[in-house]
């Protein structure tokens, strides 16, 4: 790797090209070095130039390279041993060729040198033609032939039988002489028979060769000179000494040794060579073999030599062939690098632009070319202004370029329109760096340029949305509040909330007392006088530094949102009170039907209780009644009276059934429930209706509902009564009873009041003075109001314009427990 | 009651027969009792359709009918009646007063109506009347039957002729329109007045003029 990291931690720039102090994605392997020093580091410019090199380096290592030196290797070692072998074989042959040279040299030695013998031999044999004094002269002539050849052992001048006349021995023996072996003996004859000298191995010792002479007396053969030769010395004496030193030489007859001059012949030793001597018989072989301790080595110099070379020669081929194998790794590895770079480069999305230190542009990255739009081609070599730069910005552009050439970027970079043929443009942001050597010099700049537009879009949109967000926060109506659950501390107050509670936890913490660790409520304020519907939930409240300190330990906050619903709390009291209404009218309603029905199931028995009655009285007149016919015209009509007796125990049952409940009402809201019931045919009248209901009067203890509808039947029957009133008014007022304990309602009217003669009929029921009436009004309005302990009167309104007043009395409840501020005032 | 129709009787009629149609059995019975000490003939019936499928249309009677009725209500009863041409009167009994009913009802040829609980003489005096209507009725019904048979017996120039004696012409001018000679016209008139069984032109008259159904008048 080409960084080196000191104690501190920091990257040492010293020995990088340093991509990789440009961005934190590049990491230099150290091959920008090895590429340095391949073509030759100090120039700073090849070190750029390598860029160009490589981009348009289309070399692959050459995969064959380490073999060929192993291939030429491998030639020149074969051929070196085809030569070795066949200087060996050369060197083989030469040798066989001068054994054979020798040892036929030396077979003629010994042929001549038997020759010689041979001739002696004779010539003494032919002196023995001569018989006088034949074994003196031979002694003699023996003596001196033994005494020059010392090879001969032996002479013996035998007859033709065999029979040994003289003998003459080189050493000599104590017998005189010795006979003829039998073998000898017996081919003398053909031997002398030849009349020339004859050589032969036959004879007593193995080692000795024999010759045979014939003497001739008078062309006859006379007799034999044998000579023995001792095969031995034969060797020693007749061959030349350099040739004894050099073979192994041996005389063998029938392929057994005879004499050798070494210790030692082995007939199957290694160049071995046999010739025949020539005055020998066939059968007898000069053997040489060459001595193993031969000097073939000093012989063969010159192969050691070649050797030597050819050894050398390959050891400098290995070393080559290994040497062009370490650089092919390289070659692959840094071309494998270099792919991988180019795949890294390629694959950033970050564009790269690589400036010299003029500024023009040296090199660009495919992810630039993409970016930009541009081709590298179009930018390679070109000098700002750079065509991707906007026209207008041209101006400001240099202004940072140059800041930039003279040092460098910001580390937070610089923002920048790039702009594409096409004349699109995008949003990018721009780090250059100084691109260093191996050797620490600057050789240029190195920009990264990233296209921000998606990042700039997405902080718009997030600020966008913040704002909306925010807007949305400030323009509701709600309060929305956030405090520590820990201290109470507010975190967050929306605007509405500031408007109404004000900047602090107070408004919060009420509304929270209020809600009581419930998670919704309608809770009333009293400090603002309202009703709110609040709904409060615990939240985890995402903090800065700040914010964490108040959290402390972040509990927690509570998020409350307070609606304002004053309003319709009233609203909602109003329709309860129209509902309370609505239901009183069809209470009346089903009255009204109930009576209709009550009066047709009524009707049918007592039609026929009257018909039975009336029939059986006419009968009675036209004076025929059978017995039989009024007993059962009787029977039928009590039948009748039960059914009609059944259908009121039904009444009853029903009304049972509605019994009225009782419990503390205000007396005002009773009077206001009914007068705003009325109010609708009082104001189709032009009538007005006054409540005065005294104030501080403790709640009634009465059915609301029925002594609503027992009122408002008495409103009713004061707007019937004014037709064409005078004074259009009914007052309602509400007292203090006359007795502790009670309250009183009056009804004024000043309508047509009342006849004195209808007065006792008032209360009864089906009375009316109405077209319309039913006339259960008044009797039911007593039975509501006795049912309640109290009473009713109606009398005359002794006001000049007349009218009536109906007076009710009910009992107050006891027990004042209900905090009647709060619901008196809605 | 019974199941099959009924016929009535000369001695029945000369009473008056009185149908009564209420689904309660209390006022059923009592009305039929009511009835009875007047010496009207009583058939009584639970439901209209009862009535319907067992009353003689041509009797001369009257019918007391319960307004209020499950299944075929009175009214729908009275409609069926007038789709049938029943020419019987009809008193309708109401337990409460309907001022609009009435009026529907009356206008559709019922005859009264009569609240319950009822008196026993009103009813006796309401029934005695629509009889007395009925059987004038029946008697018109029957005269004109008679004449209509009459009149069938004329041939088609005699109709001619009639026609216009009931309108007035002299027989010079009857001549004159038919283009017939006076002579014959004379014969004519001798034919229809035979055929008629009329002695005068009144007559004629008469039974010329009446023929037409009592309903559609």
């Amino acid at each position: 790797m080409g960084r080196e990291v000191d104690g501190s931690g920091s990257v040492e720039k010293s020995r990088c090209c340093g991509l990789d102090n440009m961005h934190p994605s590049f990491m230099c392997s150290g091959w920008c070095n090895e590429a340095s020093r391949m073509s030759n580091a100090n120039d700073s410019r090849s070190l750029l130039g390598t860029f160009d090199s490589l981009a348009k380096a289309h070399t692959r290592p050459w995969v064959g390279a380490p073999r060929v030196p192993f291939l030429v290797i491998g030639l020149i070692v074969l051929l070196i041993a085809g030569l070795f072998v066949a200087l060996v074989i050369e060197e083989r042959h030469v040798k066989r060729e001068s054994m054979s040279r020798d040892i036929d040299a030396a077979a003629r030695q010994l042929g001549l040198r038997l020759d010689a013998l041979g001739e002696a031999l004779s010539g003494v044999a032919f002196d023995l033609n001569d018989a006088r004094d034949e074994a003196v002269r031979f002694r003699e002539q023996a003596t001196e032939l033994l005494g020059s050849r010392r090879e001969l052992s032996r002479v013996q001048y035998v007859e033709t039988s065999g029979h040994v006349i003289a003998q003459v021995d080189a050493i000599p023996t104590a017998g005189a002489v010795s006979p003829l072996e039998k073998a000898l003996e017996a081919r003398l004859e053909q031997f002398t028979a030849s009349g020339t000298l004859v050589f032969s191995h036959l004879g007593e010792d193995p080692s000795q060769i024999t010759a045979v002479v014939p003497v001739m007396r008078q062309q006859k053969v006379h007799g034999a000179l044998v000579a023995r030769i001792d095969g031995g010395d034969l060797l020693m004496r007749g061959v030349a000494p350099e040739i004894i030193e050099r073979y192994r030489l041996a005389l063998t007859v029938d392929d057994q040794v005879l004499a050798t001059t070494a210790a030692s012949f082995a007939d199957g030793a290694p160049a071995h060579y046999a010739t025949t001597i020539s005055p020998l018989p066939a059968n007898m072989h000069l053997k040489a073999a060459v001595y193993a301790t031969d000097a073939p080595l000093a012989e063969s110099a010159q192969i050691w030599g070649f050797a030597g070379m050819a050894l050398t020669v390959v050891v400098a081929l290995a070393s080559l062939a290994a040497y062009m194998a370490r650089q092919g790794r390289i070659d692959s590895a840094l071309l494998a690098e270099a792919a991988l770079r180019r795949a890294m480069e390629d694959s950033l999305a970050t564009g790269l632009r690589v400036l010299d230190m003029s500024g023009a542009i040296r090199y660009v990255n495919r992810a630039f070319c993409r970016m930009s739009g541009w081709a590298a081609a179009e930018l390679v070599g070109r000098r700002p202004p750079f065509p991707d730069w906007a026209p207008e910005d041209v101006a400001a552009n240099m202004i940072a370029f140059n800041a930039m050439l003279a040092g460098g970027d910001p580390p937070t970079g610089t923002e920048m329109v790039v702009q594409r043929p096409d004349g699109s443009r995008f949003d990018a942001r721009m780090y250059s760096s100084p691109l260093v050597d191996a050797s620490g010099q600057q050789i240029g700049w190195m920009t990264s340029i990233a296209d921000v537009t998606e990042q700039r879009r997405i902080r718009r949109e997030l600020s966008a949305a913040h704002e909306r967000f925010k807007t949305v926060l400030e323009s509701i109506d709600a309060a929305v509040s956030v405090t520590a659950s820990a201290t109470g501390d507010l975190l967050f107050a929306n605007r509405s909330y500031a408007e109404r509670f004000g900047l602090t936890p107070a408004g919060h913490a009420r509304l929270a007392a209020g809600l009581n660790q419930r998670e919704g409520g309608e809770i009333f304020d009293p400090a603002t006088g309202c009703w709110f519907d609040v709904r409060a939930r615990t939240i985890q409240w995402p903090v800065d530094q700040a914010g964490a300190a108040l959290l402390q330990n972040n509990d927690g906050a509570r998020l409350q949102i307070a609606s304002d619903i004053t309003l319709r709390k009233t609203t909602e009291e109003i329709a309860r009170q129209q509902q309370e209404k609505v239901q009183f009218t069809a209470r009346l309603m089903t009255m009204g039907e109930m009576a209709s029905s009550l009066a047709h199931e009524l009707n049918q028995p007592l039609t026929a209780i009257g018909n039975y009655s009336e029939g059986t009285l006419a009968r009675l007149r036209a004076g025929m009644l059978p017995a039989g016919d009024l007993r059962s015209a009787l029977a039928k009509m009590a039948q009748q009276a039960q059914r009609a007796g059944a259908i009121i125990r039904r009444i009853r049952e029903f009304v049972k059934r509605s019994e009225p409940r009782r419990r503390p009402t205000p007396a005002a809201r009773i009077v206001e429930d009914a007068i705003a019931f009325a109010e609708i045919e009082a104001d189709k009248k032009s009538i007005t209706i006054v409540a005065e209901v005294e104030p501080r009067l403790p709640p009634l203890d009465v059915d609301p509902i029925l002594i609503e509808q027992v009122l408002l039947n008495l409103l009713k029957n004061a707007l019937d009564s004014m037709d064409r009133a005078v004074v259009p008014r009914i007052d309602v007022r509400v007292v203090a009873g006359p007795v502790d304990g009670q309250a009183e309602i009056r009804v004024v009217d000043r309508g047509c009041g009342i006849a004195p003669e209808h007065v006792p009929n008032l209360f009864q029921p089906f009375f009316s003075t109405k077209a319309e009436g039913m006339g259960m009004g008044l009797n039911i309005c007593r039975s509501i109001v006795e049912f309640h302990h109290g009473r009713i009167y109606v009398e005359a309104n002794p006001e000049p314009v007349g009218g009536s007043i109906v007076r009710i009395t009910l009992p107050l409840a006891r027990l004042a427990v209900e905090t009647e501020s709060a619901l008196t005032r809605t | 009651m019974n199941e099959q129709p009924i016929t009535h009787n000369e001695a029945e009629e000369m009473r008056g027969v009185v149908y009564v149609v209420d689904d309660d059995e209390g006022v059923r019975d009592s009305l039929q009792y009511l009835l009875e000490a007047s010496q009207y003939q009583v058939y009584t019936f639970a439901s209209a359709e009862n009535f319907l499928a067992q009353f003689d249309p041509q009797a001369i009677a009257v019918l007391v009918l319960d307004v209020r009725m499950p299944g075929m209500s009175g009214l729908q009863l009275q409609e069926e009646l007038l789709a049938r041409k029943a020419v019987l009167p009809v008193v309708f009994v109401t337990g409460h007063g309907d001022v609009s009913m009435a009026v529907s009802t009356m206008k559709k040829g019922a005859v009264d109506f009569i609240e319950k609980p009822f008196n026993q003489a009103d009813l006796k005096a309401l029934v005695d009347r629509l009889l007395v209507q009925a059987r004038e009725r029946a008697a018109a019904v029957e005269r004109e039957r008679m004449n209509a048979a009459l009149l069938a017996r004329l041939t088609a120039r005699e109709q001619q002729v009639l026609e216009r004696i009931v309108a007035g012409r002299l027989n010079k001018q009857i001549a004159a329109d038919l283009g017939i000679s006076i002579k014959t016209v004379e014969a004519h008139r001798a034919n229809i007045m035979d055929k008629l069984e009329a002695n005068t032109v009144a007559d004629l008259m008469r039974v010329a003029l009446r023929s037409v159904s009592p309903v559609e008048n």
